[in-house]
Protein backbone atom coordinates (compact mmCIF):
# COMPACT_ATOMS: atom_id res chain seq x y z
CA UNK A 1 0.00 0.00 0.00
CA UNK A 2 1.51 3.21 -0.78
CA UNK A 3 1.91 5.99 1.70
CA UNK A 4 0.03 8.70 1.68
CA UNK A 5 1.01 12.09 1.23
CA UNK A 6 2.10 14.25 4.34
CA UNK A 7 -0.79 16.65 4.39
CA UNK A 8 -3.66 13.27 4.07
CA UNK A 9 -4.43 12.85 7.40
CA UNK A 10 -5.00 16.14 8.79
CA UNK A 11 -7.39 16.92 5.84
CA UNK A 12 -9.40 14.03 6.27
CA UNK A 13 -9.48 14.78 10.16
CA UNK A 14 -10.55 18.47 8.93
CA UNK A 15 -13.32 16.98 7.02
CA UNK A 16 -14.26 14.54 9.77
CA UNK A 17 -14.85 17.59 12.13
CA UNK A 18 -16.72 19.39 9.82
CA UNK A 19 -19.34 16.61 9.04
CA UNK A 20 -19.63 16.14 12.81
CA UNK A 21 -20.27 19.56 13.52
CA UNK A 22 -23.11 20.15 10.82
CA UNK A 23 -24.51 17.21 12.06
CA UNK A 24 -25.19 18.03 15.86
CA UNK A 25 -25.65 21.57 14.72
CA UNK A 26 -28.41 19.74 12.90
CA UNK A 27 -29.72 18.13 15.69
CA UNK A 28 -29.30 21.29 17.82
CA UNK A 29 -32.04 22.19 15.55
CA UNK A 30 -34.59 19.98 15.35
CA UNK A 31 -37.35 20.83 18.03
CA UNK A 32 -37.27 18.39 20.97
CA UNK A 33 -40.65 16.01 21.06
CA UNK A 34 -42.32 16.21 24.17
CA UNK A 35 -42.25 12.75 26.22
CA UNK A 36 -45.49 13.17 27.48
CA UNK A 37 -47.81 16.18 27.75
CA UNK A 38 -50.74 17.03 25.21
CA UNK A 39 -50.75 20.38 24.49
CA UNK A 40 -53.87 22.29 23.63
CA UNK A 41 -53.77 23.53 20.09
CA UNK A 42 -55.51 26.91 21.05
CA UNK A 43 -55.25 26.89 25.43
CA UNK A 44 -58.50 27.25 26.92
CA UNK A 45 -59.49 29.30 29.15
CA UNK A 46 -61.18 28.08 32.97
CA UNK A 47 -64.33 29.44 33.56
CA UNK A 48 -65.06 31.59 36.87
CA UNK A 49 -65.12 29.63 40.05
CA UNK A 50 -65.19 30.62 43.36
CA UNK A 51 -63.37 27.76 46.12
CA UNK A 52 -61.12 27.65 49.05
CA UNK A 53 -57.81 26.90 49.72
CA UNK A 54 -56.21 24.72 52.81
CA UNK A 55 -55.72 28.86 54.65
CA UNK A 56 -59.63 29.14 54.41
CA UNK A 57 -58.66 31.88 52.21
CA UNK A 58 -60.87 32.32 49.06
CA UNK A 59 -59.14 30.48 45.93
CA UNK A 60 -60.45 31.81 42.16
CA UNK A 61 -59.37 32.21 38.78
CA UNK A 62 -57.20 35.07 39.69
CA UNK A 63 -55.13 33.09 41.92
CA UNK A 64 -53.87 31.21 38.87
CA UNK A 65 -52.77 34.01 37.59
CA UNK A 66 -48.82 35.13 36.87
CA UNK A 67 -47.62 31.68 37.53
CA UNK A 68 -48.18 28.66 35.99
CA UNK A 69 -50.02 25.97 37.52
CA UNK A 70 -49.91 22.18 38.02
CA UNK A 71 -53.66 21.04 38.87
CA UNK A 72 -53.96 17.61 40.05
CA UNK A 73 -57.60 16.17 41.55
CA UNK A 74 -57.63 14.12 44.19
CA UNK A 75 -58.92 13.15 47.95
CA UNK A 76 -57.11 12.76 51.28
CA UNK A 77 -59.11 8.85 51.95
CA UNK A 78 -56.58 7.83 48.55
CA UNK A 79 -54.26 5.18 49.45
CA UNK A 80 -52.82 4.33 46.41
CA UNK A 81 -53.03 6.78 43.44
CA UNK A 82 -53.26 9.92 44.70
CA UNK A 83 -49.64 9.85 47.07
CA UNK A 84 -48.02 8.38 44.06
CA UNK A 85 -49.01 11.41 42.29
CA UNK A 86 -47.97 14.10 44.94
CA UNK A 87 -44.51 12.37 45.43
CA UNK A 88 -44.28 12.75 41.53
CA UNK A 89 -45.16 16.14 41.76
CA UNK A 90 -42.85 16.61 44.78
CA UNK A 91 -40.01 15.50 42.91
CA UNK A 92 -41.43 17.72 39.76
CA UNK A 93 -41.05 20.74 41.32
CA UNK A 94 -37.31 19.58 42.97
CA UNK A 95 -36.17 19.21 38.86
CA UNK A 96 -37.81 22.55 38.46
CA UNK A 97 -35.97 24.13 41.56
CA UNK A 98 -33.34 25.97 39.44
CA UNK A 99 -35.48 28.15 37.25
CA UNK A 100 -36.39 31.75 38.16
CA UNK A 101 -39.09 32.41 40.99
CA UNK A 102 -41.88 33.29 38.45
CA UNK A 103 -41.16 30.32 36.06
CA UNK A 104 -41.86 27.65 38.60
CA UNK A 105 -45.36 26.29 38.54
CA UNK A 106 -47.30 26.42 41.70
CA UNK A 107 -48.57 22.17 42.61
CA UNK A 108 -52.65 22.35 43.64
CA UNK A 109 -54.70 19.38 44.74
CA UNK A 110 -58.26 20.33 44.08
CA UNK A 111 -60.36 17.72 45.87
CA UNK A 112 -63.43 15.87 44.87
CA UNK A 113 -64.28 14.34 48.16
CA UNK A 114 -65.07 18.19 49.69
CA UNK A 115 -67.18 16.31 52.37
CA UNK A 116 -64.34 14.46 53.79
CA UNK A 117 -61.71 17.11 52.56
CA UNK A 118 -61.75 20.46 54.99
CA UNK A 119 -59.29 23.05 53.96
CA UNK A 120 -58.12 21.79 57.64
CA UNK A 121 -57.20 18.44 56.72
CA UNK A 122 -55.80 19.37 53.56
CA UNK A 123 -53.63 21.51 55.26
CA UNK A 124 -51.48 18.94 57.11
CA UNK A 125 -52.02 16.44 53.96
CA UNK A 126 -50.77 18.29 51.14
CA UNK A 127 -47.86 20.06 53.19
CA UNK A 128 -46.79 16.61 53.99
CA UNK A 129 -45.82 15.93 50.32
CA UNK A 130 -44.24 19.61 50.01
CA UNK A 131 -44.16 22.54 51.69
CA UNK A 132 -45.19 24.57 48.63
CA UNK A 133 -48.49 22.43 47.59
CA UNK A 134 -51.57 24.49 47.71
CA UNK A 135 -55.07 22.19 48.86
CA UNK A 136 -58.27 23.42 47.81
CA UNK A 137 -61.81 22.66 48.29
CA UNK A 138 -65.44 23.82 48.52
CA UNK A 139 -68.74 22.70 47.96
CA UNK A 140 -69.79 20.23 45.95
CA UNK A 141 -71.46 22.52 43.03
CA UNK A 142 -68.40 24.70 42.73
CA UNK A 143 -66.14 21.80 42.76
CA UNK A 144 -68.37 20.75 39.77
CA UNK A 145 -68.37 23.73 38.47
CA UNK A 146 -64.82 23.39 37.96
CA UNK A 147 -64.01 19.23 37.16
CA UNK A 148 -66.57 20.00 34.30
CA UNK A 149 -65.09 22.91 32.28
CA UNK A 150 -62.07 20.51 32.43
CA UNK A 151 -63.25 17.45 31.66
CA UNK A 152 -62.48 15.68 35.02
CA UNK A 153 -64.75 13.02 35.48
CA UNK A 154 -65.37 11.26 39.76
CA UNK A 155 -67.50 8.62 40.86
CA UNK A 156 -68.02 7.23 44.55
CA UNK A 157 -68.23 3.73 45.16
CA UNK A 158 -68.20 2.07 48.60
CA UNK A 159 -65.03 0.32 49.68
CA UNK A 160 -65.96 -2.94 51.67
CA UNK A 161 -63.40 -2.48 54.12
CA UNK A 162 -64.28 0.03 56.02
CA UNK A 163 -67.55 0.66 57.27
CA UNK A 164 -69.39 3.41 55.55
CA UNK A 165 -66.47 3.63 53.00
CA UNK A 166 -66.11 4.93 50.01
CA UNK A 167 -63.62 5.54 47.35
CA UNK A 168 -63.33 7.94 44.87
CA UNK A 169 -63.00 6.92 41.45
CA UNK A 170 -60.94 9.61 39.51
CA UNK A 171 -59.24 11.47 36.40
CA UNK A 172 -56.15 11.22 37.48
CA UNK A 173 -54.53 13.01 34.81
CA UNK A 174 -52.22 16.35 35.38
CA UNK A 175 -53.49 19.82 34.17
CA UNK A 176 -51.12 22.54 33.18
CA UNK A 177 -52.89 25.88 33.33
CA UNK A 178 -51.23 29.04 31.93
CA UNK A 179 -50.01 31.98 33.83
CA UNK A 180 -53.28 33.45 32.25
CA UNK A 181 -55.05 31.23 33.83
CA UNK A 182 -56.14 29.11 30.71
CA UNK A 183 -55.60 24.96 30.38
CA UNK A 184 -52.07 25.07 28.65
CA UNK A 185 -51.33 21.03 28.41
CA UNK A 186 -52.98 17.76 30.08
CA UNK A 187 -50.51 15.22 31.34
CA UNK A 188 -51.86 11.31 31.34
CA UNK A 189 -51.13 9.03 33.93
CA UNK A 190 -49.21 7.02 34.85
CA UNK A 191 -46.75 10.43 36.10
CA UNK A 192 -43.02 9.91 35.76
CA UNK A 193 -41.43 13.11 37.30
CA UNK A 194 -38.41 13.16 34.43
CA UNK A 195 -41.32 13.47 31.78
CA UNK A 196 -43.33 15.92 33.53
CA UNK A 197 -40.36 18.52 34.08
CA UNK A 198 -38.28 17.57 30.96
CA UNK A 199 -41.88 18.79 28.52
CA UNK A 200 -42.67 21.59 31.60
CA UNK A 201 -39.62 22.79 30.50
CA UNK A 202 -40.14 22.72 26.63
CA UNK A 203 -43.68 24.48 27.14
CA UNK A 204 -42.04 26.84 28.82
CA UNK A 205 -39.15 28.01 26.10
CA UNK A 206 -42.23 27.54 23.69
CA UNK A 207 -44.27 30.74 25.45
CA UNK A 208 -41.44 32.81 25.64
CA UNK B 1 -39.02 -43.62 71.10
CA UNK B 2 -35.63 -43.02 69.01
CA UNK B 3 -36.56 -45.73 66.57
CA UNK B 4 -39.95 -43.79 65.93
CA UNK B 5 -38.56 -40.35 65.47
CA UNK B 6 -35.67 -41.70 62.92
CA UNK B 7 -38.65 -43.47 60.81
CA UNK B 8 -40.30 -39.72 61.21
CA UNK B 9 -37.39 -38.19 59.61
CA UNK B 10 -36.38 -40.99 57.22
CA UNK B 11 -40.34 -40.18 55.96
CA UNK B 12 -39.86 -37.04 55.66
CA UNK B 13 -36.16 -36.88 53.92
CA UNK B 14 -37.63 -39.49 51.58
CA UNK B 15 -40.68 -37.13 50.97
CA UNK B 16 -38.47 -34.39 49.84
CA UNK B 17 -35.64 -36.32 47.36
CA UNK B 18 -34.42 -36.93 44.77
CA UNK B 19 -32.52 -33.39 43.94
CA UNK B 20 -32.56 -30.51 45.08
CA UNK B 21 -34.86 -28.87 47.75
CA UNK B 22 -37.66 -27.61 46.00
CA UNK B 23 -38.33 -23.75 45.95
CA UNK B 24 -41.15 -22.58 47.75
CA UNK B 25 -43.65 -19.42 46.83
CA UNK B 26 -41.95 -16.36 48.78
CA UNK B 27 -42.85 -12.37 49.42
CA UNK B 28 -40.29 -9.92 48.63
CA UNK B 29 -39.37 -5.91 48.24
CA UNK B 30 -42.38 -5.86 50.55
CA UNK B 31 -43.80 -2.24 52.23
CA UNK B 32 -45.88 -0.53 53.47
CA UNK B 33 -47.07 3.09 52.86
CA UNK B 34 -47.01 5.88 56.00
CA UNK B 35 -50.29 6.91 56.38
CA UNK B 36 -49.89 10.61 55.17
CA UNK B 37 -51.87 12.86 57.79
CA UNK B 38 -55.68 12.68 57.84
CA UNK B 39 -55.73 9.69 54.83
CA UNK B 40 -56.84 7.14 57.87
CA UNK B 41 -56.28 3.81 55.41
CA UNK B 42 -52.91 2.95 53.66
CA UNK B 43 -51.60 0.86 51.03
CA UNK B 44 -48.95 -2.34 50.88
CA UNK B 45 -46.99 -3.76 48.23
CA UNK B 46 -45.02 -6.45 47.79
CA UNK B 47 -43.60 -9.12 44.71
CA UNK B 48 -44.90 -12.80 45.14
CA UNK B 49 -42.71 -15.37 43.59
CA UNK B 50 -43.96 -18.71 42.41
CA UNK B 51 -41.03 -20.68 41.61
CA UNK B 52 -43.27 -23.84 41.82
CA UNK B 53 -44.65 -25.72 39.09
CA UNK B 54 -48.29 -25.32 39.88
CA UNK B 55 -50.17 -22.08 39.79
CA UNK B 56 -50.52 -20.70 43.30
CA UNK B 57 -54.07 -18.62 44.29
CA UNK B 58 -53.35 -15.34 46.86
CA UNK B 59 -56.79 -15.49 49.18
CA UNK B 60 -56.16 -12.93 51.74
CA UNK B 61 -53.53 -11.25 53.83
CA UNK B 62 -53.55 -10.20 57.15
CA UNK B 63 -51.52 -8.54 59.97
CA UNK B 64 -51.77 -8.23 63.64
CA UNK B 65 -51.06 -4.18 63.23
CA UNK B 66 -54.06 -3.69 60.75
CA UNK B 67 -58.22 -4.55 61.25
CA UNK B 68 -58.26 -5.70 57.85
CA UNK B 69 -56.43 -5.73 54.39
CA UNK B 70 -57.90 -6.75 51.03
CA UNK B 71 -56.14 -7.40 47.59
CA UNK B 72 -57.03 -4.73 45.08
CA UNK B 73 -56.10 -3.28 42.38
CA UNK B 74 -56.31 0.27 40.43
CA UNK B 75 -56.85 0.73 36.88
CA UNK B 76 -57.21 3.40 34.63
CA UNK B 77 -59.69 3.49 31.84
CA UNK B 78 -59.98 7.07 29.74
CA UNK B 79 -58.10 8.44 32.52
CA UNK B 80 -59.97 7.46 35.60
CA UNK B 81 -58.40 5.88 38.14
CA UNK B 82 -60.73 2.97 39.94
CA UNK B 83 -59.76 1.30 42.52
CA UNK B 84 -61.49 -2.40 43.11
CA UNK B 85 -61.03 -5.31 45.63
CA UNK B 86 -60.18 -8.90 44.32
CA UNK B 87 -60.84 -11.74 46.02
CA UNK B 88 -57.99 -13.83 44.87
CA UNK B 89 -54.80 -13.21 42.76
CA UNK B 90 -53.66 -15.93 40.54
CA UNK B 91 -49.37 -16.22 40.59
CA UNK B 92 -48.51 -18.25 37.49
CA UNK B 93 -46.26 -21.74 37.99
CA UNK B 94 -42.73 -20.37 37.55
CA UNK B 95 -43.96 -16.98 38.03
CA UNK B 96 -44.50 -13.47 39.99
CA UNK B 97 -47.07 -10.95 40.52
CA UNK B 98 -46.16 -7.59 41.50
CA UNK B 99 -47.92 -5.59 43.88
CA UNK B 100 -46.97 -1.74 43.22
CA UNK B 101 -48.01 2.06 43.08
CA UNK B 102 -50.64 2.59 40.81
CA UNK B 103 -51.21 -1.33 40.02
CA UNK B 104 -52.22 -4.08 42.49
CA UNK B 105 -52.02 -2.87 46.22
CA UNK B 106 -52.85 -4.09 49.41
CA UNK B 107 -55.43 -2.00 51.51
CA UNK B 108 -54.92 -1.66 54.40
CA UNK B 109 -57.76 -0.68 57.04
CA UNK B 110 -57.67 0.34 60.72
CA UNK B 111 -53.88 0.25 62.09
CA UNK B 112 -53.52 -0.83 65.56
CA UNK B 113 -50.90 1.44 66.59
CA UNK B 114 -49.14 4.31 64.87
CA UNK B 115 -46.96 3.20 62.29
CA UNK B 116 -44.15 5.90 60.68
CA UNK B 117 -41.58 5.38 58.59
CA UNK B 118 -38.93 2.65 59.72
CA UNK B 119 -41.53 0.99 61.89
CA UNK B 120 -41.47 -2.91 60.82
CA UNK B 121 -44.92 -5.02 60.79
CA UNK B 122 -45.57 -8.59 59.97
CA UNK B 123 -47.71 -9.89 57.18
CA UNK B 124 -49.28 -13.41 56.13
CA UNK B 125 -50.16 -14.13 52.73
CA UNK B 126 -52.80 -16.78 53.22
CA UNK B 127 -52.89 -19.09 49.54
CA UNK B 128 -55.74 -20.99 48.73
CA UNK B 129 -54.32 -24.41 49.45
CA UNK B 130 -54.44 -23.27 53.09
CA UNK B 131 -50.36 -22.26 53.30
CA UNK B 132 -49.43 -18.97 54.12
CA UNK B 133 -46.48 -16.65 53.48
CA UNK B 134 -45.11 -14.05 56.32
CA UNK B 135 -43.26 -11.61 55.45
CA UNK B 136 -41.92 -8.43 57.35
CA UNK B 137 -42.55 -5.10 56.07
CA UNK B 138 -40.76 -1.75 56.54
CA UNK B 139 -43.11 1.40 56.58
CA UNK B 140 -42.02 3.58 54.05
CA UNK B 141 -43.17 7.74 53.00
CA UNK B 142 -42.89 5.52 49.41
CA UNK B 143 -41.34 8.60 47.93
CA UNK B 144 -39.76 7.07 45.15
CA UNK B 145 -40.65 3.74 43.91
CA UNK B 146 -38.39 0.69 42.48
CA UNK B 147 -39.87 0.98 39.05
CA UNK B 148 -39.21 4.64 37.94
CA UNK B 149 -36.14 5.94 36.90
CU1 LIG C 1 -57.18 0.23 47.40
Amino acid sequence: MSRLPRFALPALVAVLAAVLGAVVALQGNRPEPLRKALVLDSPRPLPVFSLTDHDGASFDRARLEGHWTLMFFGFTHCPDVCPTTLFTLARVAEQLGNLPDQDRPEVVMVSVDPNRDTPEILASYVAYFHPGFVGVTGDMPRILGLTQAMGVAFAYTPVEGSEGGYAVDHTASIFLVDPTGRLAAIFGSPHVADDIAHDYRLILESRQ
Amino acid sequence: MRLVIVAVVTALLSACSPGAPPASPSVSDSWIREAPPGAGMTAGYMTVVNPTDREIEIVGVRSEDFGSIELHITTTEDGVAKMRAQDSVTVPPGGMVVFEPGGRHLMMFDPVRPLGEGDTVMMTVVLADGSEITAESKIARGAHTHHEH
